[in-house]
């Protein structure tokens, strides 16, 4: 369920939504953490369910002592209007057996909140690719039928590459298989979009294949990669890193090195 | 994942598992489920004046709701609280999950407390264990009967030492044990739920530095 932190709940009317899947690196998040803070996004809302393992912390973007102590929650809905942008930030894994209920919540608030689009942003188990798709550069992308309608000309202009369907079973040609969308390590990833074509919601998946570890650089990847299509910042060859890093990012691998060591 | 030497490590992730493929559940699986479900439920038991007053629609009344989890933090209570005061126990929250002993146990393991000369105030020490999927219920019900204006919630947490990451070196550290508050003043209520500061890098990252 959605809740404005506004009296007045916030127009998403022909919005674009980019939200992460929970997956391997957790890569889609980190990038969302770059668009939050980058485009420098106000919060308008949270999302209260029982399917994210409930948690709290102090502001992840914050940018003086006085913004650093707010509470946030674990999916909380973030906004640039003037770019038509909506973000949903999820922090928290989501419940095992709550997975399905989350999938629906999430393709029913897409549905009533009027946003034009919406884009999530994944990753999948490297060492999992088969031999097609271990060419060319790791990232794919997936689309529902109702959005292709209208984005088909921007995608082929990118010339981005699909995700490949893959067989049931490797190694054993069988006419009766037919080869299957396969995202392993992408969490509610395939289920989000099967769930979307079956609902007719306009959405767009970005896969990057990756692996555990420092993330930072994937995040980047898939940033820019999205910023592609969406071009949410406009002159992206100015400096070498234009996306801003959140303070939250501070001490991701651990404590500073003690200078007693030396 | 490869090392360098060729070593291959399984690698934690925080990833949510394979999502399974909706596989056709027939009904006894869904009865299963069901009766799992109602297994985990959080159930709450009042003394029986406090339960009538909420049967009849009131809550209860509360100024400062004081949240000890973990074993230090609830001990923390013991010794600074309850030994200090008289306390009323009104009630308390049973849980049955994976990790749940014998009942002995269970029965003191997350009792709510009230000083009998201000009634205003309650705490609870929660020294079970909390499964992912309780955590939500847990806080909702709880918090369900009580009064939530002018609510002041503290939340009484623990973390391992080795969990703390600071800019500033080690040495420094000389006052353990030291204390990173989650802190909030916008809110009414500053709430840290159990098992925040192990599933999230988020928390620990942000602008919590020690006292």
């Amino acid at each position: 369920m959605f809740i404005s932190s506004e009296n007045s709940p916030p127009c998403f009317k022909d919005f674009t939504l980019v939200m992460p899947a929970v997956a391997v690196g957790n890569v889609g998040q980190l990038s969302v953490d770059l668009i939050v803070s980058t485009l420098n996004m106000s919060r308008v809302g949270y999302m209260h369910t029982d399917c994210l393992i409930p948690m709290t912390g102090n502001n992840p973007y914050a940018t003086s002592n006085e913004n650093a102590e707010e509470l946030h929650t674990p999916a909380e809905v973030y906004t640039a209007a003037e770019l038509k942008l909506a973000v949903l930030q999820i922090r928290a894994p989501i419940i095992q057996s709550k997975s399905k209920k989350f999938r629906q919540l999430l393709v029913s608030w897409i549905k009533s909140s009027g946003f034009s689009r919406a884009v999530v942003l994944s990753s999948s188990q490297a060492y999992q690719r088969d031999d097609q798709q271990m060419k060319g550069i790791p990232l794919r992308y997936l689309v529902t039928p109702s959005l292709l309608k209208d984005s088909e000309d921007a995608l082929k202009e990118l010339s981005w590459r699909e995700m490949e369907r893959v067989s049931a079973y490797p190694g054993l040609t069988d006419a009766n298989t037919e080869p299957r969308l396969y995202v392993p390590g992408g969490g509610i990833t395939k289920g989000l979009y099967t769930d979307s074509c079956a609902e007719d919601v306009p959405l767009a998946v970005l896969i990057l294949f990756c692996s555990e570890g420092d993330n930072i650089p994937d995040a980047f990847t898939l940033v820019n990669h999205l910023n592609d299509w969406l071009h949410l910042l406009d002159d992206p060859s100015q400096k070498p890193n234009k996306w801003k890093i959140p303070t939250s990012w501070n001490l991701l691998f651990g404590s500073g090195i003690p200078p007693a060591l030396f | 994942m490869a090392t360098f030497f060729g070593e291959v490590l399984s690698v934690y992730s925080r990833a949510v598992e394979e999502d399974e493929e909706d596989l056709d559940e027939n009904e006894e699986d869904a009865e299963i489920r069901r009766e799992l479900e109602e297994k985990r439920e959080v159930n709450l038991h009042w003394s029986p004046e406090v339960s009538e007053s909420l049967k009849s629609g009131n809550k209860l009344p509360c100024s400062d709701f004081i949240l000890a989890v973990g074993h230090n933090a609830a001990r923390f209570l013991s010794v600074y609280a309850l030994t200090s005061e008289n306390w009323d126990a009104l009630g308390r929250a049973s849980v049955w999950n994976e990790r749940s002993g014998g009942v002995a146990s269970e029965e003191s393991a997350c009792v709510f407390y009230r000083p009998k000369d201000n009634p205003a105030v309650l705490i609870c020490q929660v020294t079970c264990y909390l499964a992912e999927d309780q955590l939500f219920q847990w806080t909702e019900k709880v918090f369900d009967c009580l009064q939530l204006r002018q609510l002041n919630v503290t939340v009484l947490s623990e973390s391992s030492v080795s969990d703390l990451r600071r800019r500033l070196p080690e040495q420094q550290l000389g006052s353990l044990p030291a204390l990173a508050p989650v802190r909030c003043f916008l809110w009414e209520a500053c709430l840290q739920i159990t098992g925040a500061a192990q599933h999230s890098d988020w928390t620990s990252g942000c602008s919590t530095e020690p006292l």
